[in-house]
């Protein structure tokens, strides 16, 4: 706590323009209290019986106004300049507050002092100096950038740890907080199964499940890919998970991210079984099956996660539908396709969609290559031609690289589409189509036409080329998920009713021997 | 806010990047803050580096209270004209062969065309040289010292350029007790503060010499109290001057207050006759004053460690400087810019010379374009309207430290002029200060052809800012 | 020549009205005072002598020390803090000329209360009017921090004041009063405010309390200087109350105390004393208040001691 006294010389106040600044100054984020009065003998004896004394206090005359103004120490500078702020009646706003733009943060939280959570795109150079200020006003932070140095990143997520804060990212591609979609969001239902995800696209499918099942979502938290890493040690996943944990809203907690480091995934796992709520985890592609917590249950896949927690919030299985795989399609796919059709290819705009179909894929075979592939004898850069099964993350760094992400501007992957077609040896073509806040008005509408001239190319030399897509929605977004769905049967694009259900049927649809 | 709290609270975003975020806000109801925001320092690396290590916490809260020491001495400085003198008999360090002239320092070698005529001009008026061709060898010659006004105590108009026997104001700041001097104005448009020089422009600097100096030092010889000039300029803010490029109300008041000492002085009526037709001759009269008045409240706030404070931005022509609080005489410099706005009849921007004069003054205490809307008859002459005269003022709020109550802008709600450019915020908001000046013939001889709209250079902010890093930020 | 006179014309703003005695002891030898503070229908000025007195709309009421022009010339009074006014025959702004004329004002002086009236109100009148006065005093609707600190120490010292008095003491009187002086956050503190409702209502002819008043006047005026106590408005506005002169609106209410108990009158008369200022008029109601109650402890008090001087006394 500091004091900050400030006599202001020959300075009369009527008692309603004292009783409006007493009352700005004492909602200033940081200020405990402000006491403002003119500085008359008795009022000095009021303030001194309740410990405030200072020399200034005692030099002031009964002309002067006297204000102290008792704060955080962290905060005291700022709560003394919005303080200042108000008393020099600074005619900063242009007309309307509504139109007002700042040019500053430090301007936007004078003029609007309410607001209590930034969302930062700007390019990541710049964007932890502007999280930083926002932490330091006390407002919580969502990074969308990408590109900000993990130095930074920890820094940050200390920060913002001390101050009880969120600090999601950076390339903290999506959350939902209080029902309000942030970044990239799909509409869900508002319920009671709260989500933190380290990534993305995982956490929207999550969400969108769970809103299919007739679940609903209370709060979805990112943390940025790189949170569960050694380095950053999972600093905001602990911080989420122990904030979902206290939400009176939430009864189930959903974490969903790639494997973490080793020692980062036990302090997660021991931080999820203190929480004593039913909590259900996808760490995808990690080979643990067994938490070690009662309340913790590890799944395989956004699917299952999706279903467990639904479960978990008391709801009837026997009442859900459960979309299980459909073994008819299977085996009619596979009778169109030709001997030589024996590779997937998958396209994907989502990372976590992107690493499930791998995944599963990687159940059966080993020849399948990716720009997100572990094992460096399976990489692929972004200019490579694709090899025998091949996943590719269009949304990672080395295809984003200076352009929009593929969820707002699909033209790369719309050539790679077509280019992928001239290949006889391709049986499958798997594509996520992501709707929501942030992605493409119609991304469906804008890839049929390469969809007909892949297919157009394969049937030119006599082989059916079966596109598999999958519509990440629901029926709350815009554009809502029926319409794009009947856009891609009419394609000829069969549909698959999730990620988990794209990464089966893609690796089952050019399996060669009994389905599994 | 703890996050739990943030979950029982109603979401109240700042949207700070992408426009399409905050739509998707708009669209699902909740109504967020957006911004228009610009990367700090034009986006230079260092800068940004550099303005980071002055945001650390203990840093910052230093910076805080030597700027707030800044700002409170100049809210607090009470110029008071005291008389006038001759420049030799009172500048600091002038002599014979001195020349001060506007901005940073600057040899005779790369000195703007309008510069050079005012310096060739004001030797033949000392009697250094009998015409034009001679004075320009002497000045190249080594035997006339060159030297900023800013560095004795001073500021100059346009070129700037004062020499021995000119007469100049003396101010003295009555708070803190330093005083700084300026020449007087010439009034018409073809003078030698705009690098005009012909055997008219020399008569006019003679008479001034001869009569409107000694009168109007006699005249406040008599006025022992001598003249609030702070009071003066707020009434003329009240009355619709920005107090730079529009100064009819305050040439008004000045000469209001001078003219029963002028009376009583014991020159003829004809020679008392003449100064008040001379004052009448051009609003411009009280220009000088209000400069001098700024630059003894800025001289105050000066050398103060740690501040982030401008006291000075001024410029020769060729290179525009300025200094700060907490890094003393230092000068930060970059290209002097075009000035933008109406030219006079028969010009064009190809005759136009570069940004000049020390009368940037004005706008670092907080008024000329800083006060713009305290004079919205003058928008015109620089191009803009109403509206954006209200705007420039506002906007200045951004990159300063405080509001000088003690001169304030009806129009704003009395808001008070923004005071005490902080090169931080400049750099942050990639907001330059906004100048008011009149716009110079690019050749010596022809004077004022043009007004308009003027900023430093983004190069002297990043330079700035880089030294105060690497004293203060260590 | 029209254009002139019409000019000259703009710049002069006729007085309403004009506190007589104020009128009386204004500077008018052309000396200069200055703009003491301005607010949004008041300018205070400091005359050349000291005095501070009040230029106001005539949207408020008179008042000691209170010189007001119409509403509708309100906005050409656009004089700002510090600038030099010209105490002469009229009040001129020195720089842009404003002329504020009083020849031709009305001569405000406050109501003179009915003594007979008064006096022969007893003490259950005065208890049931005090009453009134209590049920219209609102708590205020949001108190600042500071507020919330004085009103304790107000409290307090409001009880010892009423002590004093019962106590007939006084010297503990005088000590207490100007306890109060001072105490409170705003332009007129709290504690001064009470003071003047008390003030005002026990110079009223017919009051026992004009007993009081040595102790009170002591208090205002003697020892320390009052504008080293509290702000120079509030010092003004003391100094007249102990003078038993207040806002033209205190004496409506002390008139209106004839119509005893809830008459429609009488709380019309606590209302508009409830709306002078922000907060001050609760505060001169409570010292109002506590003044009724008082007199009514005095007048039972006198009527029970009456049979000791009774001519019927043996």
């Amino acid at each position: 706590m500091t004091r900050h006294i400030d006599i202001r010389k020959n300075t009369y106040l009527d008692s309603v323009s004292l009783m409006s600044m007493s009352t700005k100054a004492n909602a200033v984020e940081g200020v405990t209290q402000a006491l403002l009065g003119m500085a008359t003998p008795m009022n000095k004896e009021v303030l001194a019986n309740v410990g405030v004394d200072d020399p200034a206090i005692d030099a002031a005359r009964p002309s002067d106004l006297m204000i102290v103004i008792d704060a955080a120490d962290d905060l005291v500078e700022d709560a003394i300049s919005a303080v200042n702020d108000i008393l020099a009646r600074k005619n900063t706003s242009a007309d309307g507050a509504a139109e007002a733009r700042y040019r500053t943060l430090d301007g936007a939280f004078t003029e609007v002092p309410d607001s209590n959570l930034v969302l930062i795109s700007v390019n990541g150079a710049f964007a932890a100096r502007e999280a930083r200020k926002a932490l330091v006003a006390g407002k919580h932070v969502m990074i969308f950038s990408d590109n900000v140095s993990v130095e930074d990143e920890i820094e940050l997520k200390n920060l913002a740890h001390d101050r009880g804060l969120l600090l999601m990212g950076p390339d903290c591609g999506t959350a939902i907080i209080n029902g309000t979609g942030l970044a990239f969001s799909n509409a869900v239902r508002r319920g009671s199964i709260g989500i933190v995800g380290a990534s993305g696209t995982g956490s929207q499918e999550i969400s969108v499940r769970v809103h299919d099942f007739g679940g609903g979502v209370s709060q979805l938290i990112g943390t940025g890919g790189r949170d569960l890493s050694a380095e950053v040690g999972g600093r905001m996943m602990v911080d989420g998970i122990e904030a979902l944990a206290a939400d009176p809203g939430t009864e189930v907690i959903v974490v969903v991210s790639k494997p973490p480091a080793e020692e980062v995934a036990d302090k997660v796992l021991g931080v999820l079984g203190a929480t004593g709520k039913p909590v259900v985890v996808c760490f995808l592609g990690s080979p643990r099956t067994e938490s070690g917590y009662p309340n913790v249950q590890l799944v395989p896949g956004t699917k299952p996660a999706a279903l467990a927690a639904v479960l978990a919030t008391g709801v009837d299985e026997s009442t859900l539908d459960l979309h299980a795989l459909n073994i008819p399609l299977i085996e009619e796919v596979r009778a169109k396709l030709a001997p030589e059709q024996k590779y997937v290819r998958g396209l994907f705009c989502g990372g976590t969609l992107c690493d499930e179909a791998m995944f599963a894929a990687l159940a059966t075979y080993d020849n399948v290559y990716s720009n997100i592939q572990k094992d460096p004898a399976y990489v692929l850069g972004a200019t490579d031609a694709s090899k025998e099964h091949t996943f590719l993350d269009m949304g990672d760094d080395d295809f984003t690289d200076g352009r929009p992400h593929p969820m707002i501007d699909p033209s790369l992957r719309l050539q790679r589409l077509v280019q992928e077609a001239d290949d006889p040896e391709v049986g499958v073509i798997a594509m996520d189509f992501i709707l929501g806040f942030g992605s493409h008005e119609d991304p469906v509408g804008v890839t049929v036409p390469a969809i007909e001239e892949a297919k157009a190319r394969a049937a030119a030399r006599g082989q059916h080329l079966e596109i598999l897509g999958y519509v990440l929605g629901t029926d709350l977004d815009t554009p809502a998920i029926a319409g794009q769905v009947a856009q891609l049967e009419a394609a000829g694009v069969t549909i698959a009713s999730s990620s988990t259900n794209l990464g089966l049927l893609a690796r089952e649809f050019v399996a060669k021997g009994d389905h599994r | 806010m703890s996050i739990t709290s943030l979950f029982s609270t109603g979401l109240k975003p700042v949207n700070l990047g992408l426009d399409m975020f905050a739509e998707d806000l708009t669209a699902q109801g909740v109504e967020p803050v957006r911004m228009d925001w610009t990367p700090p320092g034009g986006g230079d690396p260092e800068t940004i580096a550099a303005l980071g290590r002055l945001e650390r916490p203990e840093v910052a809260e230093r910076i805080e209270a030597a700027n707030e020491e800044a700002v409170g001495r100049v809210l607090a400085a009470q110029p008071f004209l005291e008389g006038f003198g001759r420049a030799i008999d009172t500048v600091p360090g002038m002599t014979r062969t001195t020349i001060l002239h506007a901005g940073p320092p600057i040899g005779w070698e790369r000195m703007s065309g309008p510069m050079k005529g005012a310096v060739t001009g004001a030797l033949v008026f000392e009697g250094l040289a009998r015409d034009l061709d001679e004075a320009g060898e002497l000045a190249g010659s080594g035997e006339i010292t060159f030297s900023p006004c800013h560095e004795h105590q001073s500021v100059g108009s346009m070129a700037g350029v004062t020499s021995a026997s000119m007469w100049v104001h003396k101010v003295t700041n009555r708070t803190h007790g330093n005083t700084a001097y300026t020449n007087l104005s010439e009034q018409l448009s073809k003078i030698l503060r705009f690098g005009a020089n012909d055997q008219s422009v020399i008569d006019r600097l003679s008479w001034m010499r001869d009569v409107l100096g000694p009168i109007l030092a006699a005249a406040m010889e008599l006025n022992e109290g001598g003249l609030d000039l702070r009071l003066l300029l707020s009434q003329a803010l009240h009355m619709g001057d920005e107090a730079h490029n529009r100064n009819v109300a305050g040439t008004t008041l000045l000469i209001q207050a001078l003219a029963p000492y002028i009376l009583e002085t014991d020159f003829t009526t004809k020679e008392k006759r003449e100064v008040f037709d001379f004052v009448a001759s051009s609003d411009y009269f009280s220009g000088p004053t209000w400069m001098v008045t700024a630059k003894a409240a800025m001289d105050a706030a000066a050398g103060i460690e740690n501040s982030t404070v401008v006291t000075a931005m001024c410029r020769n022509g060729v290179d525009f400087g300025v200094r700060v609080s907490g890094t003393g005489d230092q000068w930060f410099t970059g290209p002097a810019q075009q000035v933008v706005g109406p030219m006079f009849a028969g010009y064009t921007e190809a005759d136009s010379g570069l940004d000049m004069g020390d009368s940037a003054i004005t706008e670092t205490f907080g008024i000329g374009g800083f006060a713009m809307a305290a004079a919205p008859a003058i928008v015109a002459l620089v191009g803009g309207t109403v509206q954006d005269a209200m705007g420039y003022s506002r906007t200045m709020n951004a990159i300063t430290t405080t509001n000088n109550p003690n001169v304030t802008i009806p129009a704003l709600d009395f808001m008070g002029v923004p005071t005490g450019i902080d090169v931080r915020k400049v750099i942050e908001t990639g907001i330059l200060p906004l100048i008011n000046t009149a716009i110079a013939h690019k050749d010596p001889g022809i004077g004022m052809i043009g007004a308009g709209i003027v900023h430093p250079p983004l190069e002297a902010f990043q330079q700035a800012i880089v030294t105060l890093a690497d004293t203060i930020g260590a | 020549m029209a254009a002139t006179a019409g000019r000259h014309a703009a710049r002069l703003v006729d007085a309403v009205s004009v506190d007589g005695r104020l009128a009386d002891v204004l500077p008018t030898d052309g000396r200069s005072g200055t703009v003491h503070s301005v607010h949004a229908r008041v300018v205070n000025l400091r005359a050349p002598d000291g005095l501070l007195c009040c230029l106001s709309s005539d949207e408020l009421d008179d008042a000691p020390r209170t010189i007001r022009v119409a509403a509708a010339d309100w906005a050409r009074i656009d004089w700002h803090l510090d600038d030099p006014v010209r105490f002469g025959p009229a009040l001129t702004h020195e720089y842009d000329g404003t002329t504020v004329v009083l020849t031709g004002a009305a001569r405000w002086q406050p109501t003179p209360s009915d003594a007979a009236t008064l006096a022969a109100l007893g003490a259950d009148d005065l208890r049931a009017a005090a009453a009134t006065i209590e049920r219209q005093i609102l708590p205020p609707a949001h108190r600042t921090p500071f507020e919330l600190l004085s009103a304790d120490e107000l409290g307090r010292r409001t009880t010892g004041l009423a002590a004093a008095v019962r106590a007939g003491d006084r010297a503990a009187t005088t000590v207490a009063a100007a306890g109060l002086i001072g105490l409170g956050a705003g332009l007129t503190p709290s504690g001064d405010d009470v003071l003047t409702g008390l003030a005002v209502l026990a110079a009223a002819d017919g009051m026992l309390l004009e007993r009081i008043r040595p102790s009170l006047a002591e208090a205002v005026l003697d020892g320390v200087p009052l504008e080293e106590r509290t702000t120079a408005v509030s010092a003004a506005t003391l100094t007249e109350a102990v003078a038993g002169r207040g806002h033209q609106r205190i004496h409506v209410l002390v008139s209106a105390l004839a119509a005893t108990g809830a008459d429609p009158a009488l709380v019309d008369a606590v209302l508009g004393v409830r709306a002078i200022g922000h907060t001050s008029g609760a505060d001169i109601l409570t010292g109002f208040r506590l003044g009724l109650e008082l007199e009514a402890d005095l007048r039972e008090a006198e009527r029970l001691a009456a049979p000791t001087h009774s001519k019927e006394t043996p």
